[in-house]
């Protein structure tokens, strides 16, 4: 489904030269799979959702989507391919304001060539599909946080992607909500979504089938979790992540 | 794209924002409103004018005008053109004091003769016109405009056959002259007086000299070049040397129509100028707003493009929120412009042409306002970086 290699990407800042953000990164997902991508703050895991997402390029390195080379596509195909294949889902839900939950679900059908038919009943079922048939006309403003980012993952799911890419998507909610909606994304992955969860919680990782360490830019793989031994991993390479203890 | 639901979207927020679209409205509706009023009234006017200035320069007419101008002058060109097919002289039109039993008005006196009421284009609703033997007879009976009729007389008095004044002369009322309204100086005609040409010449004024006389040629394409000739004949006849000033002057219908239309010209171009004005400022001040829409909605714009929104997606979108209220603008303009002009017309009486070129005219100002007060901001929102939008 992905295929990442070597792919590196930094930053110029004027006066202070080049920052290295992702350094050498090679990372495959299989379709089927919920992987969590793990790593403090400013270890670069937005920056490599943006390129997974293809809202960014990379300086270096290949990008295989869904057998797709993306490097060679133009910014419209990219933009065809965000739309119908991949669903964001972020850490501030970026709902429409004073717009419905059926409208905002409605959206992504907007910028869609396939979807034809009849968008608000898709909404619907959408809405429904993530708990939500009660607050169907309801603003984003009227809608609590967790019913927030339901609304926004209904969003994500609407044109049937092949992955759903998660920023922090708990992260600003609180325990209970937070819970929800990682229940939610396991209802989906068993259901056949791809998901790459991007969090610097790593108990919050452990709900997924693999986790995916980054530190300051660096990738290092982990086996696959057992619910029960979170802190047990045998780290294929790299450093230890951050936020773990030493044992 | 799925257009519907994109249009829907945008019409819904620019609705939601009632004050700002308001703002942005304001200027397109007056402007397109100025420019509507001005077309109307501009028609209308210039309808009015022409037949106004018709009734007495009518087609293939020819006008001449001298202090010195006699009945032989006439005569040698009516002999000399046989392109000219009638011809009436005029007298007078210098005010006097009209009296009936006790009522005063000041009235224009005229000298008309026979010919006059086909030639100078007016004749009698009542009563008769002029015979051949008034003319003989220097006969003292007068044709009454219908206003002064009524200040004299009242509204529901019969004037024919009653005995009236003209400067202290004694004429009799033969009849009521068809209503003529206010020429182009602005003077009621409907309170003219006329009587035979004769009567004032000799009578009242003991003058050889006519004042005017009226020409008809026969081919209405031809009547600058008659009018020359007209020009050359009395030059002989008032034995101007060549290169000296004449002593009369020749106006044709046609020389009047191409005034007339140049005037209007001015007026209307003064009137498309000032909505240009407004439409620019207008167009300024939808741009500048919307430069500011665009970086208040800069998170909208990452999420739209994450969604799979293009440039061209980003930037029509824009470009349709802003033409659309620049239309319905346009379309509020119409009717405000319609709605002054009318409103005008009741107090002025100037009648209101709408034309569909003139609401075409209008809607597509407002649209061109709407694209080029919209490309900047479109712009800027399609080129927005998406990671950027969304930190
Ligand atoms: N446009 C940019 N210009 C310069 N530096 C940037 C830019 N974007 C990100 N960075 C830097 O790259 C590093 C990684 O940023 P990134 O947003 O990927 O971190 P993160 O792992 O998502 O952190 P967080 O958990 O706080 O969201 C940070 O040090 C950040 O300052
Ligand atoms: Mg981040």
């Amino acid at each position: 489904m992905i295929r990442l290699r070597n792919i590196s990407k930094s930053y110029q800042r004027p006066g202070e030269g080049e920052l290295k953000v992702l350094k050498d990164v090679s990372f495959d997902v299989e379709r089927g799979e919920f992987v969590a991508i793990v790593g403090s703050s400013g270890s670069g895991k937005s920056t490599l959702m943006n390129i997974l997402g293809l809202l960014d390029s990379p300086d270096c390195g290949e990008y295989e989507l869904a057998g797709a080379n993306v490097s060679s596509l133009s910014a419209s195909e990219l933009a065809g391919i965000r739309n119908s294949t991949i669903g964001f889902v972020f850490q501030q839900f970026h709902l429409l304001p004073r717009t419905t939950a059926i409208e905002n679900v409605e959206l992504p059908m907007v910028y869609s060539n396939t979807i034809n038919g009849d968008t608000r009943k898709k909404a619907i079922d959408a809405l429904c599909r993530v708990g939500l048939e009660e607050r169907l006309t309801h603003y984003s403003g009227e809608l609590s946080g967790g019913q927030q980012q339901r609304v926004a993952i209904a969003r994500a799911l609407i044109n049937d992607p092949d992955i759903i890419l998660a920023d922090e998507p708990t992260g600003n909610l609180d325990q209970d909500s937070g819970r929800q909606i990682m229940d939610l994304f396991r209802k989906l992955n068993d259901a056949g979504s791809t998901i790459i969860l991007i969090t610097h919680d790593p108990e919050l990782a452990s709900q997924a089938s693999r986790r995916v360490f980054i530190h300051d830019g660096r990738l290092s793989h982990a086996e696959a979790v057992m619910q029960s031994d979170r802190i047990n991993m045998a780290f294929v390479s790299g450093s230890q992540p951050q936020g773990l203890s030493h044992e | 794209m799925n257009r519907k639901l994109l249009l829907k979207n945008s019409l819904r927020i620019m609705f939601r924002n009632k004050l700002r679209t308001l703002f942005m409205s304001i200027g397109v509706m007056i402007g397109v409103g100025t420019l509507i009023a001005g077309q109307s009234l501009g028609s209308g006017a210039e309808q009015q004018l022409n037949q106004r200035v018709n009734k007495i320069f009518s087609p293939g007419s020819i006008m001449l005008v001298s202090g010195t101008l006699t009945n032989a002058d006439v005569e040698a060109v009516e002999q000399q053109m046989e392109q000219v097919v009638a011809s009436a002289a005029r007298f007078g039109g210098g005010e006097s004091e009209i009296s009936y039993q006790g009522v005063n008005h000041k009235a224009a006196v005229f000298g008309h003769t026979v010919e006059g009421e086909t030639v100078w284009n007016r004749s009698v609703i009542e009563g008769r016109y002029f015979t051949n033997s008034d003319m003989s007879k220097t006969a003292r009976v007068a044709l009454l405009g219908h206003r002064l009729s009524e200040l004299l007389f009242g509204a529901d008095g019969d004037p024919i056959g009653e005995e009236i004044l003209i400067a202290s002369v004694p004429f009799r009322v033969i009849g009521v002259l068809e209503p003529a309204g206010i020429d182009p100086h602005g003077e009621d005609r409907d309170e003219d007086i006329y009587i035979p040409i004769t009567t004032a010449m000799r009578r009242l004024n003991n003058t050889e000299y006519i004042g005017i006389a009226k020409l008809l040629v026969s081919d209405l394409e031809q009547v600058d070049e008659d009018a020359d000739q007209v020009s050359e004949i009395l030059r002989k006849e008032h034995n101007i040397a060549p290169g000296e000033d004449e002593d009369f002057a020749i106006y044709s219908s046609e020389f009047v129509g191409r005034m007339v239309v140049k005037t209007n010209r001015v007026l209307n171009v003064y009137m498309v100028a000032a909505a240009g004005v407004v439409l620019l400022v207008a167009a300024i001040v939808i741009a500048s707003i919307m430069l500011v829409v665009v970086r208040e909605r800069v998170a909208e714009i990452g999420l739209r493009k994450a969604l799979g929104a293009t440039e061209q997606n980003i930037g029509f979108q824009f470009l349709i929120e802003v033409v659309s209220v620049t239309l319905v603008s346009g379309l509020l303009g119409v009717g405000l412009g319609l709605g002054a002009a009318n409103l005008v017309s009741l107090f002025t009486g100037m009648p209101v042409i709408v034309t569909t070129d003139s609401i075409a005219l209008g809607l597509g100002a407002a649209a061109l306002v709407g694209i080029a007060s919209g490309i900047a901001p479109a712009r800027k929102a399609a080129r927005l970086d998406p990671v950027e939008a969304l930190r």
